[in-house]
């Protein structure tokens, strides 16, 4: 038996940059076929509407419902139009699509002029089909050239175009072979996997399992993984996009998940034994000024009674408060700090850290970090407030409030609050 | 139709020179034809729109009479004072009411089944009051507007498929509020007769082609260049287009023009509620814009001029904004009004000149 353990290195946030969709309406003639031992097929036409290709076929296609729309495989991916082959008359062979699409409504829809657009379909089902089911098979197709006649190619044409996509086999002068179409499954149906669900089973000799993780926060995920047998190991994204596997510990975001695991020898069988342990993120504030000691161990972006140190002044003396940044989650963090609030137009602030000098104007600007600090481990820092002249004669008060967030997990927040009051 | 074009070079022909030339059944004397023919150039490998700004073939005109209440999807029997003898749905196809005076003066309303003496339309919103005035009609077919055999402006297909594919003939939607509006329908001659491109590739020649739609041929392929004609019965009484646009939202609307002549920006005669003013020259001041696309030389052209109003006068969307009142727009021309969006729904209904 071989024990590895699989740590997730951070994992970039995946950044949607795909083109705002606009307004528009077009038209698609779509022709494509025949399908070489199909006497019927469920066509979906899917646009990529952030540009990061298509989803591969895999389980994140079940349970997609076929309305134009929806996404298909991931979010990103959307349903421009649903259609069924209507019957073989113009077919030499078999069945294929054509089909006029129009009223294609990009606003609608989300899709942009230029999106790439894919052809999948469901052979053996019609238009009576309304989602996937677990294990369907499912084919796709697309080109980056117009085909022979074609006006068009897989690509969402500009605004009020009506454009025609062609893929016809060799027979009917084309080059398309729908045996060398992309083809796959829906599937197999994953099994659900969690923290307090570990998973063990067999897997049949060259045979796929899918285990699915949801998260619901950002958390630093450390998988254990015994297996028998010659199995491969994959995360993939919520659309089967593979994630960069490393040997140390990582974050997960928020999100779903799929471990993939294959049984690679093609003679298996082989097992397998899955835990994962998440660790959620606890960045802690708290002050102390005086005998006042207020925030420690509690954690709450709205700060109460007990994270706020109250002082009373009747002079313009300043006053001198000791700032603490700690994380309180057994794995490492980057801590950022803030304030939450105006600033203060009848107070002086500065703030200095030790070994890094005055961080005020970071704080200000909300771009300080701690840098990575190890579990329970602090940063501190001396807070130097002092009120102006006006603040006394006109008993102005004042509130400052720190906000720290965990830069793994932003949810994962803390505030204190220093409240000053003038008093004759 | 082309020996009428060999006499004149007017493209279309006066009231007084029709009885002259036509021969035409007509089942109320009162009424007399206008014959019109018209001519439109039609390059390779480009897009031309176009509008059929003829009837068919008028049957009758009488006063209207509303008979019973209509089902629940609408329909409703009617007749017209007058009409007998018509043959067991002869109009189900093509049938189109027309009418003439009131409120909705110019609609034109599909018939949908036909007794010797009843019609079988859906009036929809509209409510005409008995004893209208009403002309039954038999609109256009593609075999009878573009029959297969003797037709000259479609170039017939060696295929169905698109690499098969020569002419089209595209029907365009009527409106879109999501952006432009593209084609709706797609035809082409292949084997002597009309074929859909959509499933199965259906026989279409008998496809109701309406009039004030828009059309667009499309030569691709090795299609050649090819000049449309077009002849018919200048539309009778007024014509009228509906516009719909709901709250908040641009609208595209393509338009085909019924005038069988040439006709000028300022005859269009838009009332303010049809054709929004703009309130100034610069492209943030302006209104509803009117788009013309003419000699046009590529698939999915962009539009050759486009115009819109400012006190009264109708300007260019070019460098200086000339006057435009007199520019002329030719006969069978498909245009596309782009109102502006408004605070509040609205149905407007354009007496075509």
């Amino acid at each position: 038996m071989q024990m590895i353990a699989r740590f997730f290195k951070t994992l970039p946030l995946v950044a949607v940059l795909g083109c705002m969709s606009v307004q528009a309406d077009v038209s698609i003639e779509l022709e494509l076929g025949p399908l070489a031992g199909s006497s019927t097929a469920l066509g979906v036409l899917v646009a990529d509407t952030d540009g990061d290709g298509f989803a591969p076929f895999g389980p994140w296609m079940i349970g997609t419902t076929l309305i134009p729309g929806e996404g298909f495989g991931g979010d990103d991916d959307v349903i421009v139009a649903v259609f069924g082959t209507a019957d073989s008359a113009p077919w030499p062979s078999d069945t294929g699509f054509s089909k006029l699409i129009s009223g294609i409504d990009y606003g609608e829809l989300g899709v942009s002029e230029g999106d790439d657009l894919k052809l999948f379909w469901l052979p053996g089902l019609d238009d009576t089909t309304t989602s996937i089911s677990a294990g369907i098979d499912i084919s796709a197709f697309r080109s980056g050239t117009p085909g022979v006649g074609a006006s068009g190619s897989f690509i969402a044409p500009a605004d009020g175009d009506s454009v025609s996509v062609s893929a016809l086999s060799s027979a009917l002068g084309g080059t398309f072979d729908s045996g060398n179409a992309e083809s796959g499954i829906a599937g197999p149906a994953p099994i659900d996997f969690s923290e307090s669900l570990p998973v063990n089973g067999g897997i049949p000799a060259g045979e796929v399992v899918f285990l699915k993780l949801e998260i619901s926060r950002n958390q630093h995920a450390d998988f254990e993984e015994n297996h028998t047998g010659d199995i491969g190991v994959r995360l993939l994204d919520s659309k089967g996009g593979e994630i960069a596997v490393d040997l140390s510990d990582g974050v997960l975001q928020a999100g779903t998940y799929y471990i993939e695991l294959t049984e690679n020898s093609g003679t298996g069988p082989g097992g397998y034994d899955l835990a994962v342990n998440l660790e959620g993120y606890l960045p802690d504030f708290w002050s102390k000024y005086g005998r006042q000691r207020k925030g420690n161990n509690i954690y709450s972006a709205a700060p109460r009674a007990n994270q706020t140190i109250k002082i009373f002044i009747r002079s313009r003396s300043s006053l001198r408060i000791k700032w603490y940044v700690e994380n309180d989650a057994s794995v490492p963090d980057d801590i950022g700090m803030r304030f939450s609030g105006r600033k203060s137009r009848d107070y002086r602030l500065k703030v200095t850290q030790s070994g890094r000098g005055n961080v005020t104007g970071e704080i200000h600007s909300g771009s300080y970090q701690t840098g990575e600090l190890a579990s329970n481990g602090r940063s501190v820092f001396t807070a130097l407030i002092k009120p102006g002249s006006r603040a006394v004669a006109k008993r102005k008060s004042y509130k400052c409030r720190p906000l720290i967030t965990s830069l793994s997990d932003p949810f994962a927040r803390d505030m204190g609050q220093i409240e000053i009051k003038v008093r004759r | 139709m082309k020996r009428f074009s060999n006499i004149f070079s007017l493209k279309w022909i006066p009231i007084g020179m029709v009885s002259l030339l036509i021969c035409q059944v007509q089942a109320d004397p009162a009424v007399s034809d206008v014959a019109g023919f018209v001519e439109k150039d039609c390059p390779a490998d480009a897009d031309t729109l176009i509008s059929v700004p003829f009837d068919r073939e008028q049957i009758f005109v009488g006063e209207l009479s509303v008979i019973g209440d209509p089902d629940e999807d609408g329909n409703r029997q009617v007749s017209v004072q007058g009409l007998d003898g018509l043959g067991i749905d002869a109009l189900a196809n093509d049938g189109v009411v027309r009418l003439l005076e009131g409120a909705e003066s110019g609609k034109s309303i599909s018939v949908s089944a036909n007794t010797a003496t009843e019609l079988t339309v859906n009036f929809g919103s509209t409510s005409p009051s008995p004893g209208t005035l009403v002309s039954v009609a038999r609109g256009w077919t593609l075999d009878t507007l573009f029959p297969p055999a003797t037709q000259t402006t479609f170039a017939e297909s060696t295929g169905r498929f698109l690499n098969g594919r020569s002419s089209e003939l595209h029907m365009v939607q009527g409106s879109s509020s999501s952006g432009d509006v593209a084609a709706e329908r797609v035809f082409f001659v292949e084997s002597g007769e009309w074929v859909e491109s959509t499933n199965g590739f259906a026989s279409a020649g008998d496809s109701p082609v309406p009039v004030g739609s828009v059309l667009v041929v499309r030569h691709r392929n090795a299609a050649t260049a090819s000049t449309l004609e077009l002849s018919g019965t200048a539309l009778h009484g007024s014509f009228s287009s509906e516009l719909v646009v709901p709250a908040g939202g641009n609208v595209a609307h393509a338009i085909g023009l019924a005038s069988p002549g040439k006709v000028s920006l300022s005859a269009l005669a838009f009332p303010a509620q049809v054709f929004a003013p703009s309130s100034g020259l610069v492209e943030s001041k302006r209104r509803d814009i009117l788009e013309i696309y003419e000699g046009t030389t590529t698939l999915n052209p962009q539009p050759s001029a486009s115009y819109f109003r400012f006190q009264g006068n109708w300007r260019k969307v070019e460098a200086g904004n000339p006057l435009s009142n007199n520019e002329l727009i030719p006969a069978a021309s498909g245009i596309v009004i782009r109102t502006a969006g408004s605070n509040q729904a609205r149905t407007i209904r354009w007496i075509q000149p």
